[in-house]
């Protein structure tokens, strides 16, 4: 089920540290696929949708796509964790992917290192926080990161850091 | 054991300062008990029926004097004076004020430690064998995985919001100890054409659903690993229920699934997860193994020698050492099991000057190494047997020399309606009138090995579908009814136990366990035929019998 709010579209966004109202409308995955794919529209999968449909329908090609939104529908919904890692690491997704929903601020952290780099959340302090620039992009921890992040010596696992 | 570089160490002191920031949040009212809850639980601090609970985590429950002596402190100033260790190889403690507990967090963290992920629905602290390390039935020392999989899976960005908690062990040795088929995740290491590996168990579990993990894979290399693990979550986190909090384990997923279909997905996502980052080199495997050296072990045969004279002369000493110590490797040397279930104590609980005394002769003639084993005991791994006369002295004077490892009075048994907010039935004080009445040394010993578990509700924390006798309290019109089930198992050979009939009373209980200890005794063919082997033999009929009649009167 889809949190209305989720898809107005003067919801603020944050991305790499900046704030905006942007027009891109979020149109539930199934339905975009079978539009024309308006530049001002974007796939959003609910939680239970998976990634592999949408890559099938496009032959695997995913550059044409500018954004894919994953809901979280609550905060304990994890589901897109695992999604926003295969779009960026299965299917080597170089856009933008946005959470969408009920993201408290102490997951943002979470999300940033799995792929995702907008957010669009309804929670009222992970707002305030956005709009504070309290977001922190540069924590600890002991996983390997995500491709992007390749750069980062601390993104090693802990043992390897020396290495 | 493991030592925290720089990283770890700004690692975990992060997590606190997060954790310290986040009680203020909820103190001040800026976000709802709902919203702290997750976060709270993060860190391992529950609510339960009187007080929050916070569970430290052990890792594999290693740990050495120092941690231990912290373990008592903690004791002595945030709570009652005492710790209660779990079948998880964690302790708890019962009565923290949640305002201390930032500090107590950051008290653990002066010794290496933390309450990360003790709870949630995350990857939970690996378990391993007691022993490991130790044993003389040891393949490979499993606690360097064990180390690898807890860092790996320390605040995982993709599994930090899994359906429901997730648990692995890890077992080095032929005898499991570590109760490997009865987690999400259960790796048996074992050698195939000269190669060390994991035979690798998906889906077991207690729980209102006990099931048996099922043999995913056969041989799983060592450097796969951490690529194999993610697979499997990965699988996991996408495909297991959401909708149902009780049918969210992996369990579920793979007996809904079946484990052909999902061998397939997990084999598949292994694929293409093989060779890349997450392979584990085996210089990263050896920088761990570093870490975990055995300690220097000197040949000390005259001593060892001496030592049966030393139970001649002594014959509580004598008892001790044939029931709670167990064979090391090297001959000379042995492992202990220090006894938490004290004849009327409450299974596994420790107050802050036993776990001091338990510190200083790990300290004093045990390489400093200390052991929580998930059956609600601690052990001291390496002790030469010229020692075990002094370690013995040492336990008697802080009240932890009870001798029955491994016999009726070694009981699981979880806090119950004393202190779970879940529980609908008493627990502790079954485990403890159970005790009393199997006290005799000398009949204990007859009745011979034996493994008895207590669950207070249906959550099944204290193991009772794996016992061999195992009791499970329920609430029936407001009192609490005990079912009796028999036949369970938790080491090489799992098997669920099986329910024997309808439930007792809690007044009538304590007799039934009688009856069914007795009706053992009368039918075993030898004393060493032991409880469960001779409950395989005839089956649960003689046993009904004894206690509800002839089938022809039951109603």
């Amino acid at each position: 089920m889809t949190d209305q709010t989720t898809l107005a579209t003067d919801t603020p966004v944050w991305k790499d540290g900046v704030i905006s109202h942007r027009g891109t409308q979020l149109v539930p995955v199934s339905e975009w696929l079978a539009s024309n794919r308006d530049v001002d529209t974007a796939p959003l999968l609910e939680a239970g949708d998976q990634v592999e449909p949408l890559v099938q329908e496009l032959n695997g090609d995913l550059s044409g796509v500018p954004i894919i939104a994953l809901a979280f529908p609550s905060f304990a919904d994890g589901r897109a964790y695992s999604k926003a890692q295969l779009l960026r690491d299965a299917h080597g997704f170089e856009g933008e992917i946005r959470a969408v929903g009920d993201v408290l601020p102490d997951q943002i952290e979470l999300m940033l290192r799995v792929g995702f780099d907008a957010l669009e959340a309804t929670h009222p302090v992970t707002r305030e926080r956005m709009e504070a620039g309290q977001i922190d992009q540069d924590v600890r921890h002991m996983q390997i990161a995500p491709a992007s992040e390749d750069e980062k010596p601390a993104g090693r696992f802990s043992w390897r850091r020396y290495g | 054991m493991y030592r925290y570089d720089e990283f770890d160490r700004a690692f975990v002191g992060a997590r606190v300062a997060e954790y310290a920031e986040q009680v203020e949040r909820r103190m001040a009212g800026r976000i709802t008990e709902d919203q702290f809850k997750p976060l709270r639980l993060m860190n391992g601090v529950y609510l339960q029926l009187h007080a929050y609970m916070l569970r430290v985590a052990i890792p594999y429950g290693t740990l050495d004097s120092k941690q231990m002596r912290k373990l008592a402190h903690i004791a002595r100033t945030y709570d009652k004076g005492y710790g209660h260790f779990t079948t998880r190889q964690n302790i708890q403690y019962n009565w923290p004020a949640l305002t201390d507990t930032p500090a107590i967090l950051e008290e653990l963290a002066d010794v290496e430690m933390h309450a990360l992920q003790t709870s949630g629905n995350c990857i939970r602290n690996v378990t391993s064998d007691h022993f490991a390390g130790a044993a003389a039935d040891e393949l490979a020392d499993p606690r360097p995985y064990c180390e690898i999989l807890r860092q790996w899976s320390s605040v995982h960005p993709e599994f930090t919001y899994l359906p429901r908690k997730f648990k692995i062990a890890v077992s080095g040795a032929s005898h499991d100890r570590a109760a490997v088929r009865v987690h999400d995740i259960g790796l048996q290491m074992r050698e195939q054409d000269g190669k060390l590996g994991f035979e690798v168990y998906v889906g077991g579990g207690l729980g209102r659903t006990p099931m048996i993990g099922k043999l995913v894979r056969e041989f799983l290399p060592p450097e796969n690993l951490l690529a194999y693990t993610t697979a499997i979550l990965r699988v996991y986190n996408l495909n297991g229920r959401r909708d149902n909090k009780y049918k969210a384990r992996i369990k579920i997923l793979v007996h809904e699934t079946g484990l052909e279909e999902l061998r397939a997905q997990i084999e598949a996502e292994f694929e293409r997860l093989r060779g890349g980052e997450l392979t584990l080199p085996d210089a990263d495997i050896s920088a761990i193994e570093d870490y975990f050296a055995p300690p220097s072990l000197p040949n000390r045969s005259e001593e060892a020698i001496a030592l049966t004279a030393q139970m001649d002369a002594d014959e509580a000493f004598g008892a001790w050492v044939r029931q709670n110590v167990s064979a090391h490797r090297h001959p000379d040397y042995a492992c202990v099991t220090i006894s938490l279930k004290g004849i009327g104590e409450a299974p596994g609980d420790a107050s802050a000057d036993q776990m001091d005394a338990v510190a200083d002769l790990a300290q004093r003639f045990a390489n400093d190494e200390l052991r929580v084993s998930h059956e609600q005991n601690l052990a001291l791994p390496h002790v030469a047997k010229g020692d075990l006369k002094a370690i013995y002295d040492g336990l008697v004077a802080c009240d932890l020399a009870t001798a029955n490892v491994g016999l009726i009075s070694d009981i699981i048994a979880c806090p119950g309606l004393d202190y779970c907010a879940l529980a609908n039935a008493r627990s502790i004080p079954v485990a403890q009138d159970i005790a009393q009445r199997f006290a005799d040394p000398v009949r204990a010993v007859d009745i011979g090995p034996i493994k008895l578990k207590i669950s207070g509700c249906i959550n099944a924390c204290g193991h009772h579908h794996v016992g061999h006798i195992g009791i499970l309290g329920v609430e029936k019109k407001g009192t609490e009814l005990f079912q009796i089930t028999m036949g369970g198992s938790a080491d090489e050979n799992t098997s669920i136990g099986e329910i024997i009939g309808r439930g007792f009373e809690y007044d009538q209980l304590i007799d039934a366990i009688e009856t069914v200890i007795d009706t053992y005794i009368d039918l075993r063919r030898e004393p060493s035929e032991i409880f469960i082997d001779a409950y395989r033999r005839v089956g649960p009929e003689p046993f009904k019998q004894a206690l509800y009649g002839a089938p022809q009167q039951a109603a």
